[in-house]
C-alpha cells in the first residue's frame, strides 16, 4: 500500500499523464483511500465546471456559415492557388539548390582527391608521359614496394588520376603501371 | 480540408473567446486564424495534426493582435476589475451551495479570466480541448515541463479562488 498521493500526483492521474504501471498503482490506491478519492472527486467537479463554462460559450448564430462562405470565396481560392504555386516554386528552388550544392561538392572532391592520392614518387614520371596516350605507363620496377600497394585498384572503380597495375600485352608477365587520364580509361 | 477547418471553428472560437473575452473580437480572431490556415494549408505536415496546428495559428493571431493594439494589459485589468466585482456581488448575495448552475458557470468564467493568460490557455486546452501536454507545448510554443507547471499553478489558483469564495460566504 502506498502513502497518500500528492495533489500533483492526483492531477497527473486525473489527466492520464502517468505511465500505465503508475496509473494502475494510483488507481488501486485511490479506490481504497477516502482522502485521495475525495480530492480526485473535487478535481473532477472543478474540471466539469470549467468544461460547462467553456461549453456555454457559443458563437453567434450564422457566424460559422459566414466564415465558411469566406473560405469558399474566389479571393481565398485565388490566394490558395497562388500560395500553392509559391510553395511549389519554393520547393523547386530548394531542391535545385540542394542538387547544385551536391554537384559542386562532388566536383570539388573529384578535383582534390587525385592530387592527394598520387604518390609523390610517381607523380613526376607519369605526368610527364601522360599527354600523348590514353594511359601512360611506367615500369613497375621503378616503384618502391609501398607505391605498388597504392596503385592496386579495381578497373571498375577507376577515376581520373587513379593508377592501376596490369600485365604487359606482349610479354604477359611484366607488370606495368597505368595512369588513368581524363575521361579515357585503360584496362 | 476546408470542411475539417469549419468543423473545428466552434472550438477555436471558444478558445479565442477564453483568451480575449469579447464576442466580436473572438469572431474576428477565429476568422483570421482559419483564413490564415486555409492559405497555408500546404505547410501542414499531417492532416492528423490539423487541430493542434489550427490552435497554434489561433494563438499566434491573438499574440499578433495584442502586439498591434497593445490592449491586452488594459483588457486584463478590466476583466480583473469586472470579475472581482462580480465575484464579490455573487458571494455577497448567496451562499455557495445555493448558487445555481448558471451562476456557477458565470463564476467559473470570471475565475478563469482572472488567471494569467498562459495558465488560462493551458488549463483550457487540457480540460476543455483535451489536448496532451505535448500538443499544448506545440500550440503555445513552450516546453512540456512548462505546460505541466502552468497547469499545476492554474489549478492551485482556481482552488484558492474557490476557497476564498466559500470563506466569503
Amino acid at each position: 500500500m502506498i502513502n497518500c498521493l500528492s495533489t500533483q500526483d492526483i492531477e497527473a492521474f486525473h489527466d492520464g499523464n502517468l505511465d500505465p504501471h503508475l496509473q494502475q498503482k494510483f488507481h488501486s490506491h485511490i479506490a481504497g483511500c477516502d482522502v485521495c478519492r475525495t480530492e480526485l472527486e473535487a478535481l473532477q467537479r472543478a474540471d466539469a465546471q470549467i468544461m460547462a463554462a467553456y461549453q456555454s460559450i457559443e458563437p453567434r448564430p450564422g457566424w460559422i456559415a459566414e466564415v465558411e462562405a469566406i473560405l469558399t470565396s474566389d479571393s481565398i481560392q485565388n490566394d490558395l492557388n497562388s500560395s500553392k504555386h509559391r510553395h511549389r516554386l519554393r520547393r523547386f528552388v530548394g531542391l535545385a539548390t540542394a542538387a547544385l550544392l551536391l554537384i559542386a561538392t562532388g566536383l570539388a572532391l573529384w578535383l582534390v582527391t587525385p592530387a592527394e592520392k598520387q604518390p609523390s614518387l610517381l607523380a613526376d614520371k607519369v605526368t610527364h608521359e601522360s599527354t600523348s596516350t590514353k594511359a601512360s605507363r611506367v615500369a613497375a620496377r621503378d616503384l618502391v614496394a609501398d607505391d605498388r600497394e597504392l596503385v592496386s585498384k579495381s578497373p571498375a572503380v577507376l577515376a581520373q588520376g587513379d593508377f592501376l597495375v596490369g600485365r604487359h600485352p606482349d610479354s604477359g608477365d611484366d607488370i606495368e603501371l597505368y595512369w588513368v587520364l581524363p575521361i579515357q580509361h585503360k584496362q | 480540408m476546408r470542411d475539417k477547418l469549419v468543423e473545428l471553428l466552434p472550438g477555436l472560437y471558444r478558445y479565442l473567446y477564453r483568451l480575449c473575452g469579447e464576442t466580436h473580437l473572438a469572431e474576428d480572431l477565429a476568422q483570421d486564424a482559419v483564413v490564415r490556415a486555409m492559405k497555408c494549408i500546404d505547410q501542414l505536415d499531417s492532416p492528423a495534426a490539423l487541430r493542434v496546428w489550427l490552435f497554434r495559428i489561433g494563438a499566434n493571431v491573438w499574440r499578433d493582435h495584442c502586439r498591434r493594439s497593445s490592449r491586452r494589459k488594459l483588457y486584463e485589468d478590466d476583466v480583473r476589475d469586472q470579475s472581482a466585482h462580480r465575484c464579490l456581488t455573487a458571494s455577497a448575495r448567496e451562499p455557495v451551495d445555493v448558487i445555481d448552475q448558471r451562476e456557477q458557470v458565470e463564476w467559473t468564467q470570471q475565475a478563469m479570466m482572472r488567471l494569467p493568460e498562459r495558465q488560462r490557455m493551458v488549463l483550457t486546452l487540457v480540460v476543455c480541448e483535451e489536448l496532451s501536454h505535448r500538443e499544448i507545448a506545440e500550440v503555445l510554443e513552450i516546453s512540456p515541463d512548462a505546460v505541466k507547471a502552468n497547469l499545476s499553478v492554474a489549478r492551485a489558483n482556481m482552488r484558492k479562488m474557490l476557497q476564498q469564495r466559500v470563506q466569503n460566504d
